[in-house]
């Protein structure tokens, strides 16, 4: 014969789902019905995309000839599935008393939070910032700088993934306000990823030819021209915990560079001043350009060139590449003579039709 | 005074450039530094594109490279611009009598090579994302 005593109470329990549930069955020892058995099992079943905090477990509590007995639930993981059960127990006597209690907890909180569990990064306001700065000596919340607790105070130039709002805290000093807290370390972007061609698309392309990149928050970059005709691709890994951001240009999927870069600006958090967090990032420009390139320059190959002692007009000919002077003296009485002189120089310089 | 910006593809040294009137952008701007006609200062706005790299002024009726971009506050940006001498004189260059030294069309008999530095530009544009949104991120210490 058996029978339910006690009903569990999961409101505890987050980022978990239950599986199933036996609550808590006491059962009568069939060869002696003064002894009890108790057993329970629960199965908990982590949320997709959550991590654990907190791993589910049961502490049961009841009375037993008037002293407190206390179990445990024994643990076991698999599959994602968390199972908390007790199978056993000869109990002369069961009060009715039980009580329970059930904990577990998991998160979308990034990995990273929960490796550092005193470390908080959050998404924060120019309300929040404002927060900080008038909080930090306030003297009925602290008499100690809660600066000293701000590790960092970055501005990144992209979007950062949220989850839930949390209190700001700073040190154990709780500010009253929330922020949400960020998902996700690492963020990744591909500004390029194309074949790169010279002006032959051939082995020629390789001889005096200049690669240049732009490449924002850093600057320009220069690459051999040997990785010309090739595909380039061009990525940058943000670790905003660290305020690094890793830039690794590829040829043909073979890394032909890594360079580390800061990404982030440091925001001062000492000041109050409303305009200084509502202004837009005001890029460097010398190293964030607006429209970042790569820019090939190439020095054309040496053609056969003649050499002509030619009188004519240049609608002489439908095409070709020339060098000529005015011997005839037929430009200059119709310019200035600062026109004249540039422009005999031009055609001097050479040009083509 | 009106100026027409064109986007220049065309080498330097061709005579008669294609300018593609279908991008053309029309404005009215303030020359600075006019002493010399043969340069040219401007300031623009930064949403013109860099590309926009050459102009024509048709009250004077001359083409002008732009040389080099400085960029100014408030969204501004500062060219410099020097004339083509090639396209704005390119109906003079046509119809005059010129004495050809030389060509690359076999008319002498004397063969040499062509040393002069000729420097082909090819661009290739990369996604920018750090433009249009940002994140104010506090990392701190809790529970100390």
């Amino acid at each position: 014969m058996s029978e339910i005593v006690h009903n569990f109470d999961f409101s505890n329990v987050k980022g978990f789902d239950i599986v199933s549930n036996s609550d808590v069955v006491k059962e009568i020892n069939e060869i002696n019905p003064n002894i009890y058995t108790l057993n329970f099992r629960v199965v908990f079943q982590i949320r997709e995309g959550y991590n654990v905090i907190e791993v589910p477990h049961i502490s049961l509590n009841f009375i037993q000839n008037s002293v407190l007995r206390e179990i445990e639930s024994d643990d076991s993981i698999s599959d994602n599935l968390y199972i908390c059960e007790y199978h056993s127990g000869n109990f002369l006597s069961v009060s009715t008393d039980f009580h329970s209690v059930v904990i577990g907890s998991a998160s979308i909180f990034s990995p990273f939070q929960y490796d550092y569990p005193t470390v908080r990064v959050q998404r924060v306001s120019n309300n929040n910032i404002q927060k900080i700065a008038n909080s930090r000596f306030d003297v009925q919340l602290s008499d100690v700088d809660l600066g000293t607790f701000i590790i960092s105070l970055l501005r990144y130039p992209f979007n950062v993934d949220i989850g839930d709002s949390a209190d700001l805290i700073l040190g154990t000093v709780i500010l009253s306000q929330t922020a949400p807290l960020i998902t996700s370390q690492f963020y990744n972007f591909t500004l390029f990823d194309d074949v790169v061609s010279g002006i032959y698309g051939d082995d020629r392309d390789f001889t005096d030819s200049e690669i240049f990149i732009d490449l924002p928050f850093y600057g320009v970059y220069s690459i051999s021209s040997d990785y010309l005709n090739s595909r380039i691709k061009i990525s940058y890994k943000c670790d905003i915990l660290a305020n690094r951001a890793s830039i690794t240009i590829f040829s043909d999927d073979v890394m032909i560079d890594n360079l580390e870069i800061v990404l982030g600006y440091e925001i001062p958090y000492i000041f109050t001043t409303k305009t200084l967090y509502t202004e837009k990032v005001i890029a460097d420009t010398l190293q964030n350009f607006e429209k970042p390139k790569i820019r090939i320059n190439q020095k054309l190959s040496s053609t056969s060139i003649y050499n002509i002692d030619y009188f004519g007009k240049v609608e002489d000919f439908e095409n070709g590449d020339f060098v000529c002077v005015d011997d005839m003296q037929e430009i200059k009485p119709t310019l200035n003579s600062d026109d004249f002189d540039s422009l005999l120089s031009t055609l001097a310089n050479g040009f083509y039709i | 005074m009106t100026v027409y910006f064109y986007k220049m593809t065309d080498d330097k040294r061709k005579l008669n450039k294609t300018l593609n009137e279908n991008e053309k952008i029309v404005k009215n701007i303030v020359l600075l530094d006019v002493a010399n006609i043969n340069i040219m200062d401007c300031v623009l706005s930064s949403n013109i594109s860099d590309e926009y790299n050459y102009c024509y002024i048709p009250s004077i009726k001359r083409y002008y490279f732009a040389q080099t971009t400085d960029i100014l506050s408030n969204n501004r940006k500062r060219l410099h611009f020097e004339t083509d001498y090639l396209m704005t004189y390119k109906n003079l260059i046509e119809n005059s009598n010129l004495h050809f030294v030389k060509s690359s069309n076999p008319i002498g008999d004397k063969i040499t090579f062509d040393t002069r530095n000729k420097i082909s530009r090819k661009t290739y544009n990369l996604n920018n994302p750090f433009l249009d949104s940002y994140s104010d991120v506090l990392v701190s210490i809790k529970g100390v």
